[in-house]
């Protein structure tokens, strides 16, 4: 299945950008420190995530994750 | 970020949730217990109805006598693990006594029901292997994921159609996938749609455990469970609980009909690694799951309990969490709202559990009630007399959804 990063960073942005109500999203934006995500609103962006994409994301995936970057990596690593 | 400074930000949290009263609802000191449904806090007699105590066993006198017994005969505490100390009687009668009850042949007793979840999924599970769990599960049920190095996959909460689409794209990793749920769900007392989780298992050739903890004693004909409830006991491979709700004591197991449940002993380092239950705790469990198996009508009564407490708060105009439950939540429209209902709860001489995120699912806040079969019908009177003075909840849009 090929998805490209631009696609999977367009939806996370569109995502994102209506869970902070406005927010800046660049790929190098940090989902807590500079977005305030809590861990709850983290999970359901990332169950959004998987149903846009038909992909589970493993938890132990996203502990690594810090910014919308590597979850872009992460979601097309799963895809790929 | 110093050591230090993660704790800070905890004093933060902990100075936000003060009650009026000027209580932090989380870790209230009960001063005195004078029965199992009522204690003195802030120096004033209240009704306990937060406990958990489901069947009001605590302060069971044939429990209480076997305890004491116990503790006469073999002391205060076995001062090690099985593993090293090795095992008292009791508890190898308490695992086959807890095995029989699932008419089951194997069990394992683990020295608390956070230790029997960390136990079991860190000794079934390792790298490489997948943990399919429900998304609202217990933290013991994440720790142990964690524990494990398995790769852990949640589901949304209580839905079938998600976890058969999840095991589907696992493809023939499912085969080995452990599916994980819980009978009822502590926050907001919903139980698993078991029949059809079972049902999937089965078409992906997955493994299934259930964790028990709040339904044993309280689900169920023989009081088993929901998988007794549902009727699907042989679809399920593990039954993990605790012995510390219905059954008034503290400890927790894990039962099953595969052969290899054995084996955890060697290989479950939170079963290797901590002291084993004290004698007397493991006397007073076993006599009180002999209360459970010949008082069938402690569940009636809890279910009276239930039925006459839900319909009391439903005709009083609340928003409960959940179909008729020993575990009734009542959301709240903000965290603050909340804290000042606990606070006017206590006031009135009621006890309930405040949870507020992230403790709870989808960001909601809760005043929880767990029922017990020791409750009175008065008591239960004064409970729905104190949640009279609250105000009627207004959800924001979108919570009521998870009703």
């Amino acid at each position: 299945m090929a998805v490209s990063a631009q696609r999977i960073l367009e939806t996370l942005k569109e995502r994102l950008t209506s869970l902070t109500e406005g927010k800046d999203v660049a790929a190098d934006t940090d989902l807590v420190g500079d977005l305030g995500l809590d861990s709850l609103q983290i999970m359901e962006l990332l169950m959004e995530m998987e149903d846009s994409f038909d992909v589970s994301i493993p938890v132990n995936v996203i502990a690594d994750a810090r910014t919308v970057g590597d979850l872009v990596l992460a979601v097309q690593k799963l895809l790929n | 970020m110093g050591l230090f400074d993660k704790l800070a930000s905890a004093a933060a949290v902990r100075r936000d949730v003060v009650s009026v009263g000027g209580l932090v609802p989380f870790g209230v000191t009960v001063e005195r217990l004078l029965s199992p449904t009522e204690g003195l806090v802030a120096g004033r007699r209240v009704i306990l109805g937060g406990t958990n105590n489901y069947l009001g066993l605590t302060f069971d006198q044939d429990c209480i006598e076997a305890g004491v017994a116990a503790l006469r005969a073999e002391g205060t505490g076995t001062t090690g693990s099985r593993m090293a100390n090795g095992s008292y009687a009791g508890h190898l009668a308490l695992e086959r006594e807890i095995a029989d009850f699932y008419g089951w042949p194997h069990a394992i007793v683990f020295s608390t029901g956070y230790l029997a979840n960390l136990g079991m999924i860190g000794a079934l599970a390792g790298p490489g292997d997948v943990l399919v769990i429900d998304g609202d599960s217990h933290a013991s049920i994440y720790d142990g994921c964690r524990l494990s190095g398995a790769e852990v996959i949640r589901f949304r909460h209580n839905n079938p159609a998600d976890l058969d689409r999840r095991l589907t794209r696992l493809g023939s990793q499912a085969r080995n996938a452990l599916v994980i749920v819980e009978g009822i769900y502590s926050m907001l007392g919903d139980q698993a749609p078991l029949a059809e989780i079972v049902a999937i298992k089965h078409r992906h050739g997955a493994l299934l455990m259930v964790d028990e903890a709040h339904s044993l004693g309280v689900l169920g004909e023989q009081g088993r469970g929901l998988c007794e409830a549902a009727g699907v006991m042989e679809g399920v491979d593990f039954v993990v609980g605790t012995f510390s709700k219905s059954l008034g004591g503290v400890g927790g197991f894990c039962v099953s009909a595969h052969a290899e449940l054995g084996l955890v002993r060697y290989t479950s380092r939170p079963y290797i690694f901590t002291a084993s239950p004290s004698p007397a705790t493991v006397a007073s469990t076993r006599e009180a799951l002999a209360v459970l198996r010949r008082q069938p009508q402690l569940r009636e009564r809890l279910w009276q309990n239930v039925t006459q407490l839900h319909g009391g708060l439903t005709a009083l105009g609340f928003v409960l969490g959940a179909a008729p439950s020993p575990v009734l939540a009542l959301m709240r429209e903000s965290r603050d709202q909340a804290l000042a209902d606990w606070q006017q709860l206590l006031d009135a001489g009621v006890y309930v559990n405040l949870m507020v995120p992230p403790a709870t699912p989808g960001g909601i806040s809760l005043l929880r009630c767990s029922i017990s079969a020791a409750h009175t019908p008065e008591q239960i009177k004064l409970i729905l007399s104190a949640f009279a003075g609250l105000p009627r909840a207004q959800l924001p849009t979108g919570q009521a959804a998870l009703v």
